[in-house]
């Protein structure tokens, strides 16, 4: 039977994160958190190739405890485990260092097939810890997916590209990004989320179960540094209204755009 | 400054027989980063024929050397030869600087050679300056689009991945000079993802377009008027991210910090709200007229002209005026 | 050849059971069929005596129109036993939901409401946006005497903006204690409940009725039927005690107990359309006409498909979020309003006035659409 890992990310929903212009820093303060969208579509597809093929499917994060309840949602959506890898050493991590964690982490959980990450996630959205990932577990890694099939125990996937497309195939272990929005991610069933949020363990692990030291995890661990954040100068701009009945704003439309039209 | 590390280098994408656009833009940047702190530009380029002649429009967009490697392995871009490839230079000739496009293949790549030799690395970069003895800083953004992080890294050679349409491509110079060289990096390993297929298809870019029409949520019932506008004008056309995410338009056209980043002249925006993750990618235009009936929406104040009006009743009489004076 | 289907008795069983037997005196005459709304639609076609009948035979129904009913209900008036029909198509979906065979619309609003708080697409910290510049009490940090439970639809539609910020004035100048959860509102379920989603409606109702409960609200007023229905019928199996209403009740109250006086006139010709949940399900048609019969200088005219009869604007059951594409019912409406020489279409119902918003404007009808506070305000004398 294959082992699906999948690591998840819970995020601040974005539309609500504002900048402090005082302090220059996030805002945390009654921002809503969520599972980062495009795990949420690793997690779906992992969920159903355990349909179609009977795999075992294990959820993956590194954050704070507040990140429990979205762990075990992922457990009841379907997946059979989670483990939260969490610790204050790991905070401040850049994505070397979030790399770093979470493959120590997927090499103590032990024998898998397959590691699912969402493409990137909706804070940062660098989508570069899938690849850092594969590159300290010395895997190799399809980025982008957007479909998978496994046949005679071999993965194939299609990547996407700008203007292109791949049908890729390995032998496991190999690690996948998946595209957003690729497919729609169930609904948990609430009946096993009663059970869940009853009975469900979620293990947690610490620096010291994953036998990092302080130097190679968290900000210590990070090899860039965030100097400063600011509100995205997005240009000053005319702001001149026009006004006037459909037709005259046709009309200065047209007068405006006229010098750009190509024949 | 710092000899140790030194040159700015630009992983030069291919795509098939062409360096893409992408790459292009990076190395007009990486020329304004070099030129301003006394340094050169290197670009990388690998592939499986022969790439001189590539490598000679990479000099003539400026770059002064240009690294190429050939190896059969590396005919298409597959992570593990190329990240071993660009591994063993890096170790060889210790860059100050390494930029990648951050398309696909470039963020597959980058992520990939930051774990490998454990190197900061910055994300989707909007934004790069140096500062002192070629110190780079770069502007990461985050949460949408919304907020901008500023970045440095602590390691050599620093690494960013630079988002594409926001530098512009720079116009080629043929009769600038450089050097081309061919290194080689010793026998790379296969890839272990094995290539059943692949197909390219021409996609029309908007990111290169210089003026288009942009239909957002306010217009959705008539999509098509705001079509025929973009092709009577002969402007491209786009949309913003929910028509897209509702299947009403292709993926391949929107707007905004997880979809396309246009810089055209003139944009003419019909029914898009204005939400920060959309106005992130269209930011770049030099001239925005925006028509939306809400008064209240953030486009009015992103914009240079704004209406605050009904599309559905300006569209239409907007092609009219447009039909009656092609007659 | 006809093809043999196999009768599962124990999805007879269990679909009498989700329907307390709903299905069982059904005689299969068709008149259900025939008067469904949604038929005169093509190819929207909804066969109500099929789904009866299949649930008689214990058959399964994995047809996809099974989604297009709003469960109007107009089928149970005019069935000549008053059978359940809405039930037998609720079972159903049950059932289905429980296989996850829903449209994956649904799923994405499932999420919406797990996740946001919202059926309509909205962020929960804009939930209260429609109160700038009003006072109002903020019953999730105080105790009030009626809690106002505004909805999605009406958070989030900046139309709709207007009919709280009415009903707000006048329980004010009425001089109701109330107040408003504000960011901490979440979905009342009415979609949950029509998609056949029981599980999760039961963690949804359980924590949104210990909310109501911190309020120390004696009583629950909402725009929307569908919220009204939820708490009325639907709540009490799980546990909630404060006493719901539809503020047309509440309002036809205040004006019999001469809480607030209309002395403005209001010169309007206006038809009453009876939305199907404040109808059929909640009985609720003559206290609309009462409340705008008090309006000096209205004039009302009755459309012929009127109180039990009324025609739905399309969007009950959950159907207001299945994209469905083409003619839509209340075009069909709309008409028949403007049939009746009336100026302003009066329907207190947040999804029949989106709905009839938007066809008036595809139609180009000039027909106004008001809810009946709208009126109410209008007319309403500023001395207490």
């Amino acid at each position: 039977m294959m082992h699906i890992i999948v690591c998840m990310k819970v995020t601040p929903k974005s539309e609500q994160v504002r900048l402090d212009p005082n302090t220059k820093t996030i805002i945390r303060e009654g921002v809503e958190n969520e599972i980062n969208p495009a795990d949420k579509n690793a997690l779906e597809a992992a969920l159903q190739l355990k349909d179609k093929h009977g795999c075992k499917v294990t959820v993956l994060g590194m954050g704070p405890p507040v990140w429990e309840p979205y762990m075990k949602l992922a457990v009841s959506m379907g997946a059979d485990d989670a483990i939260l890898v969490s610790d204050k050493a790991f905070a401040g991590a850049d994505t070397l260092a979030t790399s770093r964690t979470l493959a120590t982490a997927i090499k103590k959980i032990g024998e898998y097939h397959l590691i699912l990450c969402g493409e990137e996630s909706s804070d940062a959205g660098t989508g570069h810890v899938p690849p850092s990932i594969a590159e300290f577990l010395n895997i190799p890694q399809i980025t982008f997916v957007n479909h998978i099939e496994i046949i005679d125990g071999r993965i194939r996937a299609r990547r996407v590209l700008e203007g292109a497309y791949e049908v890729l195939e390995c032998t496991p272990p190999v690690l996948l990004s998946i595209e957003y929005g690729c497919n729609t991610p169930r609904f948990p069933d609430f009946r096993r989320k009663r059970w869940v949020d009853r009975e469900f363990k979620l293990k947690v692990w610490s620096i010291k179960d994953l036998e990092l030291n302080e130097e190679e995890v968290g900000l210590k661990g990070s090899r860039s540094i965030v100097e400063e954040l600011r509100e995205m100068g997005l240009g000053e701009r005319a702001r001149q209204k026009i006004t006037g009945t459909e037709d005259e704003i046709a009309a200065q439309i047209l007068n405006i755009i006229r010098p750009y039209i190509k024949k | 400054m710092n000899l140790e590390y030194k040159n700015v280098w630009v992983f030069l994408e291919r795509r098939r027989e062409e360096i893409i656009e992408s790459s292009l833009e990076v190395l007009g940047k990486a020329r304004e980063l070099a030129d301003k702190y006394g340094d050169k530009v290197a670009g990388v380029l690998m592939g499986a024929g022969n790439l001189d002649k590539l490598a000679e429009t990479a000099i003539t967009y400026g770059a002064d050397i240009v690294y190429t490697i050939q190896d059969d392995v590396l005919q298409d871009y597959s992570t593990i030869p190329y990240s071993e490839a660009l591994s063993r230079m890096i170790i060889r000739y210790k860059p100050n600087i390494i930029l990648y496009p951050a398309t696909r293949n470039g963020r597959d790549l980058a992520g990939r050679v930051s774990a490998k030799l454990n190197l900061g690395l910055s994300a989707n970069t909007v934004w790069l300056d140096i500062v002192g003895d070629g110190v780079l800083l770069a502007g990461v953004p985050g949460f949408g689009g919304g907020i901008m992080a500023v970045t440095k890294c602590l390691t050599k050679p620093q690494m960013a991945t630079v988002r594409p349409g926001v530098f512009p491509k720079p116009q080629p110079n043929p009769t600038r000079t450089g050097r081309i060289e061919r290194i080689d990096v010793g026998k790379l390993p296969e890839p272990q993802v094995k290539t059943i297929e692949r197909v390219f298809y021409t996609v029309e870019d908007i990111s290169k377009a210089e003026a288009i029409v942009i239909a957002g949520m306010g217009i959705r019932e008539n999509i098509e008027a705001v079509k025929k506008l973009a092709e009577k004008l002969n402007w491209a056309f786009g949309a913003t991210r929910p028509l897209s995410d509702e299947g009403l338009v292709p993926r391949d056209i929107f707007v905004g910090a997880t979809g396309k980043t246009v810089r055209p002249k003139i944009a003419l925006i019909v029914g898009a709200s204005g939400a920060a993750h959309f106005i992130s990618g269209v930011a770049g235009a030099e001239k925005i007229i925006s028509i939306n009936i809400d008064p209240e929406a953030p486009i009015h104040s992103y914009s240079d002209y704004s209406i605050v009006g009904d599309a559905y009743k300006i569209i239409p009489k907007l092609l009219e005026n447009l039909e009656a004076e092609a007659k | 050849m006809i093809k043999a289907k196999l009768v599962d008795a124990e999805l007879i069983e269990k679909l009498a059971q989700l329907t307390s037997g709903a299905a069982d005196y059904c005689y299969q005459c068709g008149t259900c069929t025939g008067s469904c709304p949604f038929n005169l639609l093509n190819p929207q076609t909804i066969n109500p005596r099929k789904i009866v009948r299949s649930a008689q035979l214990g058959l399964i129904y994995d047809d996809g129109n099974l989604w297009y009913c709003s469960t109007c209900g107009l089928c149970e008036a005019k069935c000549p036993w008053s059978i359940k029909i809405t039930e037998v198509v609720r079972g159903y979906r049950l059932l289905a939901t429980e296989k996850r065979k829903l449209p994956q619309k649904f799923e994405e609003i499932l999420w919406m409401i797990y996740e946001d708080g919202t059926a309509f697409p909205g962020s929960s910290i804009e939930r209260a946006a429609w109160t700038e510049g009003l006072s109002i009490k903020d019953a999730s940090k105080q105790k009030v005497e009626v809690l106002l439970y505004i909805g999605c639809a009406v958070s989030f539609d900046k139309r709709l903006h207007k009919i709280a910020r009415s009903l707000a004035n006048v329980l004010s100048t009425a001089g109701v204690d109330f107040g408003i959860l504000g960011k901490e509102e979440k979905c009342c379920g009415d979609v949950v409940y029509n998609i056949g989603e029981e599980a999760f409606l039961e963690e949804l109702a359980v924590q949104n009725i210990e909310r109501f409960n911190k309020t120390g609200a004696e009583a629950i007023i909402t725009i929307s039927p569908h919220s009204a229905h939820m708490f009325k019928k639907v709540y009490p199996r799980y546990g909630l005690k404060i006493p719901a209403f539809h503020y047309i009740e509440f309002l036809h109250d205040l004006i019999e107990k001469e809480k607030i006086k209309m002395d403005k006139a209001v010169d309007d010709e206006v038809t009453v359309h009876d939305p199907c949940y404040l109808g059929r399900y909640l009985k609720i048609y003559e206290e609309p006409r009462k409340i705008l019969s008090s309006i000096p200088g209205l004039k009302i005219v009755e459309m012929n498909e009127a109180k039990e009869n009324a025609v739905c604007c399309g969007s009950g059951g959950g159907r207001h979020f299945l994209d469905i594409h083409g003619d839509r019912l209340s075009h069909y409406r709309i008409m028949q309003a403007a049939e009746t020489g009336a100026k302003t279409l009066v329907a207190p119902c947040p999804f029949c006035i989106q709905n009839f918003e938007d066809s008036v404007k595809t139609k180009k009808l000039s027909l106004n659409i008001k809810d009946v506070i709208e009126l109410v305000n209008q007319s309403l004398s500023r001395s207490a």
